[in-house]
């Protein structure tokens, strides 16, 4: 059984979502327990994964191989390490919590939904543990389809327009990887003789240097940089987030954004060193900008949705200048922030989501004065705030100051440039904090509302219980990480050098 | 005993029978069917669709009988080999599927016929025919076997105006086409000294490969085959046909029609035309992002599902040809490959329309599948997968079709050929999604669509969603198989 | 009320907050705002749905190609094959 946990991980949330299609609609009651159950049974076995892992190793864990379609050099590879799994996790935890999350504000059609929901799980685990470039791709397209459902058939009013949007501008990225992923496969063959798509055997072949190995990169990175969002790549988010309901939003930015940063750190570093640290300066550049722009235009946003999505744009910007700093402290800054990100931001559409479901309004200048009315609920979206501004104590200091460290290691100025965007984060936060929850109640609706019930203290707490774990003994989190992050910047290291030797010669 | 009265002993020719095996079990079905047609009942007509689909699965059982073999019959004109086998599996799976769905469908509107069942599989005939043609003038033959049937079956809904309209510029387009390609097998002819595909590859190694006569003859050639696997520019017919005829017919000329062409042309291209093959390649090539474009972009503007999907297989045509394009052994497995997939795919898609009815007439507008999610979420989930096999969707076999494709295309040099495939494919997203989205989240005004029940059509759909699925997950054996049947051309 | 100018610079708390509008939290916003609503939303979106409208404009006009007549069909058939043929004409040397 020890051979397939992985599998089992990965594939349960699909198999239950198949079962729970069979059950009778209306029994919507049952329908909803047997979903939750499959997501934390999911999580309930994902949490071997943890406690099995051996921090010193750095190779993949738990791997499992088998032919798959052998004369094309297809193989069905799995496998975690330290950058995978705190993904995997991240995915199991919120997964449950959102469905709980989800029990009253889905009006329709609960059963499609929580069968969306898990067959999303399953591709976003996939895509986390899946070691061949093949498997990868099939993960990566087959989680399009249920989030495009999940906005647009219980999203908002304008969520076809943004449902389209989000698969044609993930697609034509993902696309283009297929042709790049092809071409690797080829010059990989021709090259050594043999024709596989097994990462880590691609991996350790030097590809020569130069127009092949850019245009790979740039292929892999634009579809990356669509999902991160890096900026310009950026506008489906918002419209995306704003028109998704509460837990396809919290899913979004709680797992499928992460899928572009650990694109870029899984793939594009070990397969492209050369051409990955020739483009680092443009790849900082734009992260750079990204948390500045996303900043500011955040600031800006009357509804709270798109602010939130904007502060995404910002905040990823922040892990991609730690990833591409290239440097332990950047990289294990750079995974530790995902965790962080998908956690705070995850949290604080679940707290969005309450207050829309009580009022319907997602506009800051319909609140105002919420601290008298919901005490509890304004504490924990204080800690949240204060979590997403990177606040010592907190989870997103931890990740925040290893980036920055890395980065001024990488070049001062960008260090500094990057360090305003803490400012400008809390600009936009703590001023949609005072207009929200400050002040006077300003609206009478506003004076009637309910603070938290159970079901949304259960839904909050594990992660506010974890951004507080993380911000003060970050050690469990990131000592994982560490073997692997200088592993992989060994193997960057190494194959560069080997690549410029190649082009001397 | 008088010598000189003495009859010599008569001679018969040799009639290699398993050469033509599959062909004669078609040809003596239609027989059968004329015959069966005469007697009672004359009201219904099921059974003769029924004693078709007999002969289809006899003629399929016949093909798999003699896999393995390598044989040429009536002096090198009729070819089998694993090649013709093949496409024997794709010509029989898409008519079998076409019979089943038609059992129900042709009755219902009014289309029944006993002509109509002796026509299909005439048809059938006509394409086993080009599949396992080894000389030009037998693709002449069973290509317009092939086509006057579909000429015919293209207006079987009697009562209706587009039916008539598609079958009248079916033949006068299709009869055009023919001209084209009869005068191109006169000009090969006439500088290669023979018509069988063979000969005619040895004539030009030999050193007629320049001639010009030859080459205006298969560029006249390629014009009466680009015709039929409806590429760019010679598509125009497919939009007006497609959504004028009956829908079953729609799939037999979508499916079985394009099968037996591109195997008439990949024997001509890989047999005959061997020696020009970087000439041609670079002809498929332009073709290929012709057909893929125009396909692709026009069918965004449809409003119509069938013509829609018409659109649709003109691009999935030119992804086709990026197989052709691409040559060797993976571009030509990636397109018998794909011909299998495309068969389930579309016999699947429009087998979902054909089984939908709004206020008593067709539901073929983009508009009547609104809302179909909330009444029907099989129906709407069938035709999603369907739709997302088109798109090329993993875990769907079109995905995996397209991925060879593509790779084939990479793997001979053909870069930017992939990278113009795959934003086509980006672009079709588009409008297959756009479906999706109308039978999800919108809500139908009018009169409710509603799905037909019916035991054949509800069949044919589920052995082309098996196709579809199971093509998407263990897709390697059948590769391997397009890869042997495509042994011999390569030798 | 201030009795006299320097009892006003002090009562207003040397108009610190007021610099601090004009010179930095005024053009800042102004400044978010013009990344908000002219560049992310008119430029960036601009060119994503521009290119959207642009595919659909194409489809629109490339139908209208599809007249109906057969007469115009057979043309087009004709002259993609006079296209073809010139094509391979054009690739085999003498």
């Amino acid at each position: 059984m020890r051979g397939m946990a992985l599998s089992l991980v990965v594939f349960l949330p699909a198999l239950g979502g198949l079962l729970i299609a069979l059950l009778p609609r209306d029994r919507e009651g049952l329908v909803k327990q047997a979903t939750l159950a499959v997501a934390l049974v999911t999580f309930a076995i994902s949490l071997p994964l943890y406690l099995g892992f051996d921090a010193r190793v750095a190779d993949y864990q738990f791997q499992e191989r088998r032919p798959w379609m052998p004369s094309l050099g297809i193989t069905y590879h799995l496998g975690i390490d330290g950058i995978s799994l705190l993904l995997v996790l991240l995915t199991t935890f919120l997964m449950p919590l959102t469905l709980l999350a989800s029990w009253h504000s889905i009006e329709k059609r609960w059963k499609e939904f929580a069968v969306t929901m898990l067959l999303l799980e399953t591709g976003m685990l996939g895509v986390f543990a899946a070691l061949d470039l093949f498997l990868f791709y099939v993960f990566w397209e087959a989680m399009l389809i249920p989030m495009y459902l999940i906005i647009g058939i219980w999203g908002g009013t304008n969520r076809v327009y943004a449902a389209v949007k989000f698969v044609l501008y993930t697609l034509a990225g993902s696309l283009l990887m297929l042709v790049a992923i092809l071409a690797l496969f080829f010059q990989h063959g021709a090259a050594t003789g043999t024709y596989t798509f097994d990462l880590p055997v691609l991996a350790q072949y030097v590809l020569p240097g130069g127009q092949t190995q850019n245009l790979l990169f740039l292929a892999f990175a634009l579809a990356f940089a669509i999902k991160v969002p890096m900026f310009p790549f950026h506008t489906w988010l918002p419209d995306a987030h704003v028109e998704a309901p509460t837990p396809g939003s919290v899913i979004l930015a709680g797992v499928l954004l992460k899928m572009g940063t650990y694109g870029f750190l899984r793939f594009c570093l070990p397969l492209f060193p050369q051409a990955s640290i020739t483009f680092a300066p443009w790849v900082i550049a734009l992260a750079v900008i990204g948390i500045l722009y996303g900043a500011w235009v955040s600031t800006v946003q009357p509804d709270i949705k798109k602010l939130v999505a904007y502060s995404s744009v910002s905040h990823l910007g922040f892990v991609m200048l730690g990833v591409f700093a290239l440097n332990p402290q950047g990289l294990v800054g750079g995974i530790i922030q995902m965790v962080n990100h998908g956690l705070s931001t995850g949290a604080l559409f679940l707290l969005v989501g309450m207050i829309y479901e009580r009022r319907h309004t997602r506009l800051i200048a319909d609140y105002g004065g919420l601290w008298k009315v919901m005490p509890a609920f304004s504490v924990l979206f204080l800690v949240v705030t204060l979590s997403s501004i990177g606040l010592p104590g907190l989870n997103g200091f931890v990740g925040e100051f290893l980036i920055l460290v890395g980065a001024f290691q990488w070049n001062r100025t960008v260090a500094v440039v990057a360090t305003t965007g803490i400012i400008f984060a809390a600009v936009y936060m703590l001023w949609m904090y005072q207009r929200v929850f400050f002040g006077e109640v300003t609206r009478e609706e506003n004076r009637r509302l309910q603070d938290l019930t159970v079901r949304e203290w259960v839904v909050l707490a594990p992660v506010l219980v974890l951004i507080v774990w993380i911000g003060v003994y970050p050690a469990p989190f990131t000592g994982v990480t560490e073997a692997s992050v200088q592993a992989l910047i060994s193997q960057v290291q190494a194959k560069a050098a080997a690549t410029a030797a190649l082009a001397a010669r | 005993m008088n010598p000189a009265l003495s009859v010599p002993a008569l001679v018969a020719p040799a009639i290699h029978l398993p050469a033509i095996g599959p062909v004669l079990v078609l040809a003596i079905t239609a027989l059968v069917l004329l015959v069966l047609d005469l007697l009672p009942p004359r009201e219904r007509k099921e059974h003769l669709g029924v004693v078709g689909l007999a002969g289809i699965v006899g003629s399929l059982v016949v093909s798999l009988y003699l896999w393995g073999a390598d044989e040429r019959a009536f002096q090198g004109m009729v070819i089998l080999d694993g090649f013709a086998i093949f496409f024997n599996l794709v010509i029989g799976f898409a008519v079998g599927l076409v019979l089943l769905q038609s059992l129900d469908y042709a009755r219902r509107q009014g289309a029944e016929s006993g002509e109509f069942y002796i026509l299909v599989i005439l048809a059938a005939v006509g394409m086993t025919l080009m599949a396992g043609a080894g000389d030009l003038i037998i693709v002449f033959l069973g290509l317009e076997t092939m086509s006057l049937a579909l000429y015919v079956l293209a207006g079987s809904f009697r009562g209706r105006i587009e039916s008539a309209e598609a079958s009248m510029k079916y033949f006068l387009l299709g009869a055009f086409a023919s001209g084209f390609f009869v005068y191109g097998l006169a000009l090969v002819y006439g500088a290669t000294g023979s018509t069988n595909i063979d000969r005619i590859g040895a004539a030009i190694g030999g050193g007629a490969a320049r001639d010009p006569l030859l080459v205006v003859g298969f560029g006249l050639l390629v014009v009466g085959f680009g015709f039929k696997i409806s590429t760019v520019p010679f598509h125009m017919w497919v939009s007006d046909v497609y959504q004028g005829a009956p829908t079953s017919i729609t799939i037999l000329i979508a499916t079985g029609s394009k099968a037996a062409a591109f195997a008439a042309l990949l024997r001509v291209l890989l047999v005959a035309m061997r020696q020009g093959q970087a000439d041609w390649s670079l002809l498929m090539w332009g073709l290929a992002v012709l057909s893929m474009t125009v396909g692709n972009v026009v069918a965004i503007a449809q409003q119509n599902v069938k013509r829609m999907l018409a659109y649709s297989s003109i691009a999935h045509g030119g992804y086709i040809l990026i197989g052709v394009a691409a040559g060797g052994a993976l571009g030509n497995s990636s397109v018998l490959f794909y011909l299998l997939v495309y068969t389930f795919t579309t016999a699947g898609a429009f087998g979902v329309i054909l089984l939908l009815e709004r206020g008593g007439r067709e539901a073929v507008e983009t508009s009547d599948l609104a809302g179909l999610a909330a009444r029907h979420p099989v129906m709407a989930l069938v035709l999603t997968i369907f739709l997302l096999s088109l798109v090329g969707i993993p875990p769907t076999a079109g995905f995996v079709g397209k991925f060879y494709l593509f790779g084939a295309a990479v793997r001979s040099g053909y870069v930017w050929l992939a990278v113009i495939g795959v934003l086509n494919s980006a672009l079709a997203a588009y409008y297959y999604l756009r479906i999706v989205v109308v039978m999800y989240m919108r809500e139908p005004d009018g009169a409710p669509t509603v799905m037909v029940p019916s035991l054949g059509g509800s069949l044919a759909l589920l052995v082309a969603l098996c196709g579809v699925v199971w093509l998407g997950v263990m897709p390697a054996p059948y590769f391997e198989l397009a890869q042997t049947a495509l042994a011999p051309l390569l030798r | 009320m201030p009795r006299n100018p320097l009892h006003a610079l002090l009562l207003n708390k040397y108009y610190v907050d007021e610099i601090y509008d004009a010179l930095i939290v005024n053009p800042a916003y102004r400044l978010y705002v013009w990344c908000a609503r002219v560049f992310d939303l008119r430029v960036i979106d601009g060119i994503v749905n521009g290119v959207g409208s642009m595919v659909v404009a194409w489809a629109r006009s490339l139908r209208r190609v599809q007249t109906g007549f057969v007469m115009n069909y057979a043309l087009t058939m004709l002259l993609g094959a006079l296209a073809v043929v010139a094509f391979l004409l054009a690739r085999a040397p003498r």
